[in-house]
């Protein structure tokens, strides 16, 4: 036992002289220490950006926005230039390519597109009151089935289903839904038509074509699509009449 | 969190730039590698030469470090093994011609000692010894390192340490 401890001691003691020897110089401890923080610290500082750009989460994330991106102006141009109908579900890209257009186009290109755009939204009216219409007729239709005593039940169930499978080739549109549509088409039509007329005044064109292009508009809204307000109609009237006089 | 997982998590935050976590590995294995180091190559300068070329080789190379499959210790005192090998491969024959007195340039010549004396005959026994016990001796007298930190320097397992160094003990003994 004694000599076990004797051991232990002399290890220690050895331990103890073997630091001893081998002592650290604490200058130049300080000294790497400061130069290992400053190489820590320019690798922090120049990370960021480096990080950054070699990320493969950043990397991938770009490449997916720069195609989402690509893609979605394909499609937009594309539904843009096909004029797809208000029941298609591009119809809100061709909007945004519509918005689009009139930001970049020169000014004499702007009037072009205000009074296609009058056209288009015309057209967009018309077809949501046809879908209006297809939907009271489904109404009706399933009024007067039900109400007819001679049909059994299963035939009215029957004949629903296939009303219902028709009402969902038109547009899903509820009614309600499809009222409130017309009436912010009606008021993009007349937003347009103001833009037309206005963007002809600032162009300061010849009178015989600003003459022809207030035609237009007015023959657009006589024809019946838009549910455009009396007062709407006489402002239009009155500055046509303007223009008319105007020499 | 154990110290592997600590030091994993360190070396982490120093791929990600957080300079408070090298000050931590600094502090942490700079005493043991310079001690190490010293005993091995016998030489302040040499030692203090390559102490600086492993805490660069730490900065440099720790985006290399994977904290899922590795351990940083292990990875550090491997960055020392490997400094050891190039410096013994590249300088081995003018480092001998510079120390002919074994480690008379760590300690002032006019202050030796009886119990320095002893020390070198100590030294000269663990010269005999193969290169691995040395290193273990080494880590453990010198570095002052815990069973545990050598473990994870060295991948062997605790018990296989302390056999190891229960024998090297056995060696001097006579000497001390």
């Amino acid at each position: 036992m004694l000599k076990y401890i004797k051991e232990q001691l002399n290890i220690l003691k050895l331990k103890k002289q073997l630091r001893a020897y081998h002592k650290i110089d604490e200058a130049f401890m300080r000294s790497t220490k400061q130069s290992f923080m400053e190489l820590a610290k320019l690798r922090s500082s120049s990370l960021g950006s480096i990080k950054t750009y070699h990320s493969p989460v950043w990397k991938y994330s770009t490449a997916v926005m720069v195609v989402l991106v690509f893609m979605t102006s394909g499609v937009a141009v594309f539904a843009e230039k096909n004029d797809v109908p208000i029941n298609n579900p591009l119809y809100p890209l061709k909007r945004l390519s519509e918005k689009v257009q009139l930001v970049v186009s020169s000014p004499e290109k702007k009037l072009q597109i205000h009074e296609t755009l009058v056209e288009r939204r015309l057209k967009d009216i018309a077809v949501l009151k046809i879908a209006e219409a297809v939907k009271e007729e489904s109404r009706q239709e399933d009024k007067t089935v039900a109400s007819a005593p001679e049909i059994k039940k299963a035939e009215v169930i029957l004949l629903k289903e296939i009303i219902a499978s028709k009402s969902l080739k038109s547009p899903k549109i509820t009614p309600t839904a499809n009222q409130k549509r017309i009436k912010k088409l009606d008021s993009d039509f007349q937003k347009e038509a103001q833009s037309v007329l206005n963007q002809a005044d600032k162009l300061s064109i010849e009178r015989a074509r600003r003459v022809m292009i207030c035609k237009g508009i007015i023959s657009n809204i006589n024809s019946g699509s838009a549910s455009t307000s009396s007062r709407f109609r006489e402002q239009i009237k009155a500055r046509c009449d303007e223009i008319s006089k105007d020499r | 969190m154990n110290n592997k997982e600590s030091f994993n998590k360190d070396a982490e935050n120093l791929q990600k730039g957080d300079t408070q976590s090298a000050e931590r590995i600094f502090d942490n294995f700079s005493g043991p590698i310079h001690s190490f180091l010293m005993a091995r190559v016998r030489n302040r300068e040499t030692a203090q030469d390559i102490t600086q070329e492993v805490f660069l080789k730490v900065i440099k190379n720790i985006d290399q470090f994977d904290k899922e499959t590795g351990n940083f210790t292990a990875w550090i005192w491997q960055i020392v093994r490997n400094t050891l090998v190039d410096f013994f491969r590249k300088k081995r024959p003018s480092y001998l011609e510079d120390l002919p007195d074994e480690g008379g340039n760590i300690i002032d010549e006019s202050t030796y000692s009886d119990s320095d004396a002893k020390l070198r005959d100590i030294m000269k026994i663990i010269d005999t010894f193969p290169e691995e016990d040395q290193e273990l001796f080494q880590m453990h007298f010198v570095a002052d390192m815990s069973y545990s930190d050598i473990a994870q320097a060295t991948g062997k397992s605790e018990p296989a340490l302390r056999v190891a160094i229960h024998r090297l003990k056995k060696k001097i003994q006579p000497k001390l």
